[in-house]
């Protein structure tokens, strides 16, 4: 059987400025795909040529076997069977909520189509409203009804652009686990995109992670945040920071947390100049332990506080301690670097890293 | 809690107390105003209504067997071939424009407004006199075909009035629905299109089905302009109720058929008007411009493209190029002959009575918006809106339903004033230009009222709440934050009841004094008589100050979606 969806050296640009380059993926019949990536990256663009709105600039679409895109060739998005839930849920304001979920069955008969809106209606728990206006809805209820409507006509592939940015952070939780509820009770193929990586954690089987132009990786999100393929995506996902230091052997490394001892994330020669990752979990908190580092800064998360803590010689790493723990910023405390999973990159990779995002308010630190 | 006592025993004192002194309580000087505003207006209102269900027995009959079949006829016909025409016209041009790409587009999708500079009665002379017998379009085609014989419908028709009246009140349509096409979100054409739509089938099914609420309120203006016609119908002499109520009153003297034609004519106008403001509220809930990506028009080819330049080109030549040159060609005609110091004091009469008609009508304004931001409650918006209800009585019901009263009222005084002091009038009010004012006064309140009342909303009670804090309030905050944050509402609505007023005529027609003769009385008397050359020199005077709101609405859509 074919995959549902095949992406092959895609690229995308408007005149001579590409958007996107050299973009391949696959998704399976069943699986959620998540374009991560931040604002402005290309996702959308990405998710339009899909849908075929927009023409590709070279590479291949595919869709069960079938091509759909090509250089100079595209079917038109009304043939390619591909369900789209659009960011403003674009749900049409004259027609009511089981006429818009209707929609799409035009060539379905009559005596079929009302189970099937009905039954969708119920799917997405909105039974009581099919006589309504979507200007009767509330936002969370307008896009379920914007999910129904995609759904509605079965197709091959569901596209949503950044399906939760409106809505506010409670409902979105929520309504993240519903959608993939529903999608995966469907049996439908889905590919969304946001910036949001907790989003995408929630969503998605596969997480491609967008920076300057390409896919960095294409993996689970427990792939790309325990080993992310470059120091860009491990900047992206999640919280942490980089040290610099030396191999001493095929599972030793030494830098300024002392002689760090597990499995390397990528095997790297004796002597070669590295940089590790050091995620907030791995630093412990020991007030007995003889490392100490001195508090910088601190953000107080309720169960956890997170303190930038700069160490001996410079460097500053992350650390989650329960909240019970309160210190002073200047404050000097004792830690214990726990690593097992070593991750690291050789150090000119990581030093082409030179955004610090903060649109999650994640941090991240970056010693070059 | 002390406070919440008191407080609680203040609400016992007002739920028992004198209501008189809820009445002077509720009665605030903005209040005042607001009321006397709408006091005004509901005087006439009443007067018309009051008649419809008094009927006289005699005049009655008379009416039902011999006017109103054919008034109700000719108003059908009139109101049905408006609306297809305006539909057509305003629809058709509203899309190319809004959603297409042709050659001259960008000129077009303003130049297509210009027709609103013409008032009704201006377009209607001229064609007229263009179609005459012995107008330039007859005889130019007698000079090329002289054998031809074939002979012109009359343009003094139903469909001459149709058409004119089409071509003056399509913009009203062309505006909506151009503003409703061009701000659909591209969204609604790709979700319609990820659902199995061609770009056509989209169209048709989406697109336009979208634009419904627009288009359907850009119609109903057209349907009340068309029932409150008074000066192209006239002209054309094709009898509805505005020409009835004329005629039963200045030529027959019978002011009781007038008023109780005018009655009739206000339901049906009461009716177009809930229409509307249902649809106005249908277009807030369908508001689909939110989304601010730009809109891909369509590319039409060649061949079409030049197809929509000359469709576009040959409206704009019938509803505006043609009519105005025929127009400069009379005046230059003319000149010599109509141009002197009579003409000067037409025009100084008509800039005095329109200057002080917009003051006074934005005195009013200011009231009822101020008493709409001080009292947020629903009696003080049911008093505003009342008050701004006057655009719905079509000028001669106006006039019908303000002169009943001012007799009245005149009759009462005089006999008040003989028995008092022993002085002898035969009339106060009547036939002062005071009765002209208070009318321009109810009919033009909603064109000033709107200005002023969106300027005002910009000022949120915030903003008085930062003056406060700083210390600025009373006198100075109405100077330093009020005045500047009005001034542009404030003159869009001085110029747009001036123009109005300028270019009013059955108003000024049936309640001027002796001697108060306006461009537009000049126009309709010169018209009645054939005289075209000569009603082309005040008509020209009218267009180019006509051409002031138009320039306004392009300027105001133009930068609604640069936003």
């Amino acid at each position: 059987m074919h995959p549902t969806l095949e992406v092959e050296n895609l690229s995308k640009g408007y005149g001579n400025h590409l958007v996107i380059e050299d973009v391949t993926f696959t998704l399976q019949q069943g699986e959620i795909g998540c374009l991560l990536g931040p604002s402005g990256c290309g996702k959308t663009t990405l998710l339009r040529t899909i849908a075929g709105f927009e023409d590709v600039h070279s590479g291949e679409i595919w869709m069960e076997g079938h091509q759909v895109a090509s250089q100079g060739f595209s079917v038109p998005p009304e043939k390619r069977r591909v369900g789209m839930l659009f960011q403003d849920y674009a749900l049409f304001p004259h027609l009511t909520v089981f006429q818009n979920v209707a929609f799409g069955l035009r060539s379905t008969k009559n005596s079929e189509k009302k189970p099937r809106v009905t039954d969708l209606l119920s799917t997405v728990g909105l039974n009581g409203a099919a006589d309504k206006y979507p200007h009767e809805l509330s936002g969370g209820q307008q896009q379920r009804v914007a999910l129904a409507r995609a759904l509605a006509p079965k197709p091959r592939i569901l596209l949503l652009d950044e399906p939760f940015s409106n809505l506010d952070v409670a409902l979105r939780e929520r309504l993240s686990m519903e959608v993939r509820h529903i999608i995966q009770e469907q049996l439908t193929t889905a590919l969304m995109v946001t910036h949001n990586q907790q989003e995408a954690f929630a969503m998605a089987d596969k997480i491609g992670v967008i920076s300057g132009r390409r896919i960095q990786q294409w993996d689970s999100a427990h792939t790309i945040y325990h080993r992310p393929a470059n120091g860009s995506v491990a900047a992206f996902v999640g919280e942490g920071a980089l040290l610099p230091g030396i191999v001493l052997d095929s599972r030793r490394v030494e830098c300024e947390l002392g002689i760090l001892e597990g499995s390397f994330s990528s095997p790297c020669p004796k002597g070669c100049e590295v940089d590790i990752l050091i995620r907030p979990e791995d630093i412990i908190h020991e007030d007995e332990s003889r490392m100490k580092a001195m508090i910088v800064h601190k953000t107080f998360r309720g169960p956890n506080i997170l303190y930038t803590l700069r160490l001996s010689k410079g460097s500053t790493v992350l650390a989650l301690v329960p909240s019970h723990h309160r210190h002073q910023i200047g404050q000097k405390i004792g830690i214990r670097p726990e690593v097992e999973d070593i991750v690291l990159f050789k150090r000119e990779e990581a030093c082409e890293i030179d955004m610090i995002d903060t649109i999650e308010g994640h941090q991240f630190q970056l010693h070059c | 809690m002390p406070q919440t006592k008191a407080l609680q025993r203040q609400r016992v004192r007002s739920l028992g107390g004198f209501s008189m002194r809820k009445l002077t309580q509720f009665l605030d000087g903005w209040r005042l105003g607001a009321s006397g505003v709408a006091f005004l207006v509901a005087v006439p209102l009443l007067v018309i209504f009051s008649s419809f269900f008094r009927p006289t027995q005699g005049i009655w009959d008379h009416l039902i067997e011999n006017v109103l079949p054919g008034l109700f006829a000719n108003t059908a016909w009139l109101v049905l071939g408006v609306s297809l025409g305006t539909l057509f016209l305003g629809v058709a041009l509203g899309w190319l424009t809004g959603s297409c790409d042709f050659p001259g587009r960008k000129m077009f999708s303003w130049a297509m407004l210009l027709p609103l500079a013409m008032p009704t009665y201006v377009l209607a002379f001229i064609y007229l006199g263009l179609f005459d017998f012995v107008g330039p379009v007859q005889t130019g085609f007698r000079a090329l075909f002289p054998q031809s014989g074939f002979r012109f419908p009359d343009i003094r028709s139903t469909g001459g009035v149709i058409l004119v009246m089409t071509l003056a009140l399509y913009p009203y349509v062309y505006l909506l629905s151009r503003s409703a096409f061009m701000t659909q979100g591209k969204s609604s054409m790709e979700a319609a299109r990820s659902l199995g739509l061609s770009p056509t089938g989209a169209f048709f099914k989406v697109c336009l089905p979208m634009a419904r609420p627009w288009i359907a309120g850009g119609l109903m203006l057209v349907i009340m302009d068309t029932l409150a016609d008074f000066g192209a119908v006239s002209i054309f002499n094709f009898d509805t109720f505005t020409t009835a109520i004329y005629k039963s009153w200045f030529g027959f003297f019978s002011l009781t058929a007038a008023a109780q034609l005018s009655s009739i004519l206000v339901f049906i106008v009461l009716v177009v008007i809930l229409l509307e403001q249902r649809l106005r509220t249908r277009m807030r809930y369908t508001d689909a411009g939110k989304s601010g990506l730009r809109i891909d028009r369509f590319q039409l080819s060649r061949g079409l493209g030049w197809a929509a330049f000359a469709f576009s080109l040959v409206v704009l030549l019938a509803g505006f190029i043609v009519p105005c040159t025929q127009l400069v060609l009379w005046t230059i005609e003319i000149f010599d002959l109509e141009f002197g110091s009579r003409y000067f004091s037409l025009v100084g009469r008509t800039f005095f009575l329109a200057s002080t008609a917009a003051l006074v009508t934005c005195f009013g304004a200011i009231i009822l918006t101020y008493t709409k931001r001080r009292h947020p409650d629903p009696c003080t918006s049911g008093l505003t809106r009342l008050a701004t209800l006057g655009y719905a009585l079509p000028g001669p019901v106006l006039a019908v339903g303000i002169f009943i009263p001012v007799a009245k009222l005149d009759n009462l005084l005089i006999g008040l004033l003989q028995s008092a002091f022993g002085y002898e009038a035969s009339s106060l009010l009547q036939g002062t230009i005071v009765i002209m004012f208070t009318a321009y006064l109810i009919r033009f309140m909603t064109t000033g009222f709107n200005p002023v009342d969106s300027a005002m909303q910009r000022i949120t009670p915030s903003i008085d709440e930062a003056s406060n804090l700083m210390g600025v309030k009373g006198f100075a905050l109405l100077r330093s934050v009020h005045m500047p944050m009005l001034k542009n509402g404030l003159l869009t609505a001085l110029t747009l009841v001036f123009v109005e007023v300028m270019k009013e005529m059955p108003i000024t027609l049936m309640t001027r004094p002796f001697g108060w003769d306006t461009l537009a009385v000049k126009i309709f008397e010169l018209s009645s008589e054939g005289e075209w050359e000569r009603s082309a020199l005040p008509a020209v005077a009218l267009v180019l100050v006509g051409l002031v709101p138009v320039i306004f609405l392009t300027h105001h859509s133009e930068k609604q979606h640069r936003k």
